[in-house]
């Protein structure tokens, strides 16, 4: 105990440095505005841990997990479009341009795409005397488009049969070249043909796989060729950082190679400053810290009490254990280390509409009505953890043009018993009209769940809510990979109910948000993440062995705004849908709108919160004294 | 302990005396079988044991009882927002609201599904002790009596069973047939504590072969093995009626020894967050959940844990106390 | 002699093909559903995407081949053993030697940390208890050894934790951060614990098993002999009881200690420790089926070379093992 009193202590000396020192340590804060780096020290190694790994070894083309988006947009890989790296209160979700000089020009039909870029800038060393040309941005196209290259990723935003409203011309036939539709029209000017108006085309391009690889030769694919599987760990970027030991690649050697030594899968990360890259051309990218390290492995309860010890500064996307946030909070020297963040993220419940009893959109109302979300949210650590969702699209995403929608509202959210029965007479599965479901369907309703914490508990508490509309839950669980993505997303195994599901949005439009979940396309086992069948055909249902085969779509919904271009309409035409969703359709239980938590020792000057990847910005966090 | 070798088939009288002082009883004869429950009997801690096995089969077995008594169901969460926390953490002990054991952070009563977990684990180990033992006596038989190929090809078989990485292939077969409604091969490894226990039984009958095996091949050569040959019997009939009954001490003290294990196996199973399913209490997924909390919330983590490992205990002091009371001399 | 070792080397060869088909039967065979479904996870995929991914890891080959390929991989030859084509770490992308010879560390400091522990604590115990019948050091480590036996290690673990760490504040917690040389590890006690927790279980069966043992020899008639011969007790029990008793200790020993390296999946599970034991949980519950293929027959070949080197001994022990 008497180290803790030593602790904090220090923690409290540290806390007058800093305010003397003009550091801002807002309570809950969400950054400071200054981009251009004000009067924030630059300087130190900011330490950072997590419990595992990125997916993909970081190979742009591939990776797809959260935990890659902020490495890559803070520090390893500038794109032609980029964003701020700010929260949205500080326009994090609006969209700058990057590489390219200014935003693209567009053509009258929305068909076509010409970027400017940047003249004089250059790639880390060992390509340090290479200039960034058109050519690298249609040469990470043509990656994108070799399917074993773009496995696992996203190359469905650039494929025209990718389910996302269309793509750039050519994409599907290219396989490992450059498409027709990407011209490179002089060294500095890129020219993109879609095969349909796409709205939201501009974030796509602010994505890592769009990065530019550098020139080797005349290979096709530059320095990635040879490295399908691991390009990640070859790494070459213009950002302001890189991985430690880039430059000892050999341009001109094998595939071979030893891979970058500043990366160690599954044990470290370690960036240290690229020294090509130059401030005067990023005005996104103050770039305060010399170093990020960062360390693989650990329990949320170890790391924070790691940060509580100051071997770190912040358990990076993690998740702090109830106990330390409570400790934090109760302290008034540690309350302004405690940051709460809006993600863009719900979580929800996902009903099998094909499957009874939920094929009836009265018992989803009922179900919708019962729920007790704010138990739910309290499992997950309490109201610091998000607000309770009445409806499915996130508010940043529409406006918050459906901020206080709520049709299924009940007093503290604690779930309306009453009101749900209400619902439930309507139904055909109550035959007696006593607000209870009597039918057999109601029984051993197949519920499939992940076994991790904290949703055993909400299992219970689901169990509990649905008992009392008369609906017996049969719950399994199991691990989320090998149990629940199996389960969930394959119909043929006619789960009625996938409660520990969430979704986070890919980049701030409603197009990441809706289809991907909702609409027919995504329908599994092929397909993500559209656990409830939602514009299931009636061959797919029949094949899946399901008796209902008439089920409601939002497709039609979904589409009216994929082709409108970015800008109010588009706003109001997903906040309608969102409507749409909740009342026509009822496929879902929104309960939370998820918060991002984060532990920050107290060495951090000004946590930054970068909306766009959803976790503390790399590239705008200033440590106290410049890190001595 | 030469002097224990030695020692005529005899006990002294009630009144600890040998032979006949003018009153005193006289010597007494008591069969094999008396003489064993007799030295088991002396046995205090094995008494102990046998007392405590009794009263967690009572608990198991009056578990909805108990349940009643406090008034919470083992999965009920309608005390949530007195027992827990605001931010989740759950609330320790609280007599007045009768959670005597504390709560877990679903509000749920920790002693009741103590109480309950009581049943998962009895269940599971008898079931899969009970498969063990059914498929490691008939091996071990027909390996010892056979001899030869069969017994050549048994024992290698109990080899590669015993060489196999059993933690890792329960996870497996438990995690790939308890996904489904149906489980695997056919509907026959349906999820649920019956999947648990064959798969615990599958791998732990090797124990039991190898003793019965080794029993058998000594038992064979003897005389009333060959009286019963010369009356006509045959070879199942010799197996049955003959070499079972004398192997039947050892199977009853390795049985008992086993069990631990497997209370134990299915504990580290639902530790690891495989084995029985969600709504069913099992100590060792209680003690799962207690991870990461279990500095502040204690009691999570002491009461399953202290009710397995005592349940583990008895088990094993009356396997002791029964290995001792066959075999004397490495009594404690 | 030779044709002992020929045959017992021939019958782990047998025994680890077995392993890795069982293996490759459990986890790919049985669980209905598409390791490249459970690999895309919750991304959004299309069916051209997923046909593409299960190419990539050669799911649209029949089994047969699939296991064919997995099979090659566990020849112990350079270029072969655990090669990258086939062992590719699936969740990663990383190769799967790179992520089990950077474990091994650690598991192996585990190991052989508690191997040391229960055999300097669990064989004194159990011989003394043995020779000291009925006394209370008897007494005590019975008990010892009761507890050991019947105590769940992750409840120990945890018991351990809170008292000594969280209480006491007399060592670290749980966890090794990766950037720490291993000395520094162990010097700051972070393997200490562990070493307790897994050395408790073994030490408590090695006490009971020696002390079994030691009992039933020193009632054997030879036993009686020397002493008749006038032999000090002390020769007696050193010379002849031990002998006889602790030969079948080298046969568990020497498996015990293959098991402990093919990782200790619970220990490293509770204590955060980066090795290969945590590694196979990792692997199983990422749906990375090279990974579970790897560590399994990895552990499976410490158990195999360590039953041929116990078997070496034993015949050299005991010559009656070599004529059959």
């Amino acid at each position: 105990m008497n180290r803790l009193l030593k602790l904090v202590t220090a923690v409290a000396f540290v806390g007058m440095v800093a305010a003397a020192c003009g550091g801002s340590s807002t309570p809950t804060s969400t950054g400071t505005p200054s981009a251009s780096g004000g009067e924030l020290p630059h300087g130190g190694v900011l330490k950072m841990a997590i419990e595992a790994d990125v997916d993909k070894a970081f190979d742009p083309a591939k990776e797809y997990s959260t935990l890659s988006f902020e490495p890559f947009r803070c520090c390893l890989l500038r794109t032609l479009l980029s964003t701020n790296g700010q929260d949205a209160a500080h326009d994090g979700d609006v969209i700058q341009p990057d590489l390219a000089t200014d935003l693209p020009q567009v053509s009258a039909d929305g068909l076509t795409y010409v970027f400017t870029i940047q003249s004089g800038i250059h790639y880390a060393p060992p390509f340090d005397n290479v200039e960034v040309t058109a050519g690298d941005f249609a040469r990470a196209i043509a990656r994108e488009s070799d399917t074993s290259a773009s496995a696992n990723g996203y190359a469905f935003y650039y494929s025209p049969s990718g389910g996302t409203g269309g793509g750039i011309v050519g994409f599907d036939e290219a396989k490992g070249t450059v498409p027709s539709g990407v011209k490179v029209v002089d060294d500095h000017t890129l020219s993109i043909t879609l095969t349909a108006p796409l709205g939201d085309f501009p974030w796509r391009m602010t994505m890592a796989a769009m990065a530019p690889i550098p020139p080797v030769g005349d290979k096709v694919l530059g320095w990635a060729d040879g490295h399908t599987k691991d390009y990640g760990r070859y790494l070459v970027g213009t950002g302001p950082y890189m991985f430690k030991g880039t430059d000892a690649l050999d341009p001109n050697g094998p595939p071979t190679q030893d891979p970058i030594s500043g990366y160690v899968p599954g044990r470290s990360w370690t960036l240290v400053r690229n020294p090509s890259w130059d401030a005067a051309t990023d005005k996104n990218r103050p770039a305060y810290v010399d170093e990020i390290d960062v360390a693989i492995g650990g329990t949320a309860t170890v790391l924070a009490n790691e940060v509580d010890n100051g071997t770190i500064d912040i358990e990076f996307g993690g998740v702090p254990p109830a106990q330390q946030l409570a400790a934090y909070q109760a302290d008034p020297t540690k309350t302004a280390q405690v940051h709460a963040t809006p993600s863009d993220g719900i979580r929800y419940i996902a009903m099998n509409i094909a499957q009874p009893p939920f094929d009836d959109i009265h018992v989803r109302k009922a179900m919708n009505y019962v729920i007790n979300k704010d138990a739910l949210r309290r499992t997950r650590g309490g109201p610091l953890f998000g607000e309770i969702a009445g409806h499915f699209i996130v508010n940043s995403l529409t406006g918050d043009i459906n901020a206080s929608y709520d049709p299924y509202a009940s007093p503290n959210g604690e779930g309306d018993v009453t009101k749900a029965m209400a619902e439930m007479k309507l139904s055909k599965y109550d035959a007696n009209g006593d607000g209870v479901c009597d039918a057999p369907e109601c029984d051993g309703v197949l519920t499939i769940t992940d076994s991790a914490d904290p949703y055993p508990a909400q299992n219970a508490i689901l169990v509990d809510s649905a008992k009392k509309i008369g609906i017996n839950l049969d719950v399994r669980s199991g691990d989320r990979y090998t149990f629940m993505y199996d389960k969930c997303l394959d119909p043929s195994s006619h789960a009625a109910l996938c409660p520990s599901v969430g979704w986070f949005k890919d980049y701030p439009d409603a197009l990441t948000f809706g289809p991907p979940t909702l609409g027919s396309a995504a329908i599994g086992p092929g397909g993500c993440c559209n656990y409830s069948l939602v514009g299931g055909s009636p061959d797919l249902l029949k094949a899946a062995g399901y008796t209902v085969t008439d089920v409601p779509t939002l497709d039609p919904v979904f589409d009216k705004c994929t082709v409108l271009p970015v800008g109010q309409e588009r706003i109001q035409c997903w906040a309608d849908s969102d409507k749409a969703i909740m009342e026509d359709a009822v496929p879902v239980i929104p309960w939370l709108f998820d918060k991002d938590v984060d532990l920050t020792s107290s060495r951090i000057l000004n946590y930054t919160y970068d909306q766009a990847a959803g976790m503390m910005s790399l590239d705008h966090v200033a440590l106290v004294g410049g890190g001595a | 302990m030469a002097q224990v070798q030695s020692e005529p088939d005899v006990v002294a009288g009630d009144n600890g005396q040998l032979g006949g002082p003018p009153g005193g009883e006289g010597i007494v004869g008591r069969s094999p079988r008396e003489l064993i429950i007799r030295r088991f009997k002396r046995d205090k801690f094995a008494i102990g044991g046998i007392v405590f096995l009794v009263f967690m089969i009572l608990v198991a077995v009056f578990a909805p009882l108990i349940a009643n008594i406090v008034g919470h169901p083992p999965n009920d969460v309608k005390y949530l927002y007195q027992m827990t926390q605001p931010n989740g953490l759950p609330k320790g002990p609280n007599f007045a609201l009768k959670f005597y054991f504390g709560a877990d952070k679903a509000g749920r009563d920790l002693l009741v599904r103590v109480a309950y977990g009581a049943r998962t684990s009895l269940i599971v180990a008898f079931f899969a002790t009970g498969i063990a033992v059914v498929i490691g006596v008939a091996v071990g038989l027909v390996a010892g009596f056979y001899r030869g190929k069969i017994d050549t090809f048994l024992s290698r078989t109990i080899d590669v069973v015993f060489s196999l990485p059993i933690l890792l292939l329960s996870l497996g077969l438990v995690s790939a047939c308890g996904a489904t409604k149906d489980g695997c091969l056919f509907g026959l490894l349906k999820p649920g504590l019956l999947l648990v226990s064959y798969v615990i039984g599958l791998f732990s009958w090797p124990y039991i072969a190898r003793i019965v095996r080794g029993q058998v091949l000594s038992l064979r050569e003897k005389e009333f093995v060959e009286a019963a040959r010369a009356q006509g019997a045959g070879n199942l009939r010799i197996m049955f009626r003959e070499l079972l009954p004398n192997v039947a001490a050892p199977i009853i003290v390795y049985t008992t020894l086993i069990i631990p294990n497997n209370i134990l196996f299915e504990a580290a199973l639902s530790f690891l967050g495989v084995g029985v399913p969600d709504t069913t209490p099992s100590w060792g997924k209680m003690l799962n959940d207690a991870n990461g909390i279990f500095t502040v919330a204690w009691w999570m983590m002491l009461f399953p844990g202290l009710f397995l490992f005592l349940t583990t205990l008895a088990f094993n002091l009356v396997g002791d106390g029964l290995r001792d009371a066959l075999d004397p001399r490495t009594a404690r | 002699m030779g044709r002992y070792l020929i045959r017992r080397t021939l019958f782990m060869i047998l025994v680890l093909f077995i392993v890795s088909l069982f293996t490759f039967i459990i986890f790919m065979k049985l669980p209905a559903g598409d390791p490249a479904r459970r690999l895309a996870g919750s991304r959004a995929t299309t069916p051209q995407e997923l046909e593409t991914i299960r190419h990539n890891i050669g799911l649209d080959e029949p089994l047969l081949v699939q296991y064919g390929r997995f099979a090659k991989g566990l020849i112990p030859w350079p270029g072969l053993f655990l090669n990258k084509q086939v062992y590719f770490s699936w969740a990663n992308n990383v190769p799967v030697s790179e992520e089990i010879y950077s474990r091994l560390p650690y598991t192996i400091t585990l190991s052989l940390g508690a191997a040391a522990v229960f055999l300097l604590v669990g064989i004194p115990i159990g011989i003394v208890s043995a020779i000291k019948r009925r006394s209370f050091v008897d007494r005590a480590g019975m008990v010892f050894a009761l507890i050991g036996v019947s105590a769940p290690v992750f409840w120990l673990a945890y018991l351990m934790l809170y008292f000594f760490w969280f209480k006491l504040a007399w060592l670290p917690g749980i966890g090794v951060p990766p950037g720490e040389s291993m000395v520094k590890s162990i010097a700051l006690g972070r393997f200490i614990l562990p070493w307790l927790a897994l050395a408790f279980t073994f030490a408590a069966f090695y006490t009971r098993m020696i002390r079994g043992n030691l009992l039933e020899t020193m009632s054997e008639d030879y036993i009686r002999t020397a002493r008749a011969k006038g032999l000090s007790e002390r020769r007696v029990i050193f010379k002849h009881g031990l002998r006889a008793a602790l030969t079948p200790v080298v046969t568990m020993f020497g498996l015990d200690v293959a098991t402990l390296l093919g990782g200790a999946v619970i220990t490293e599970t509770v204590f955060n420790i980066p090795g290969i034991g945590q590694y196979t949980l990792l692997s199983i519950f990422g749906g990375n089926f090279p990974g579970v293929m790897g560590v399994t027959v990895l552990a499976a070949f410490f158990i195999v070379i360590a039953n041929l080197l116990v078997d070496v001994v034993y015949a050299f022990l005991d010559p009656r093992v070599r004529y059959t």
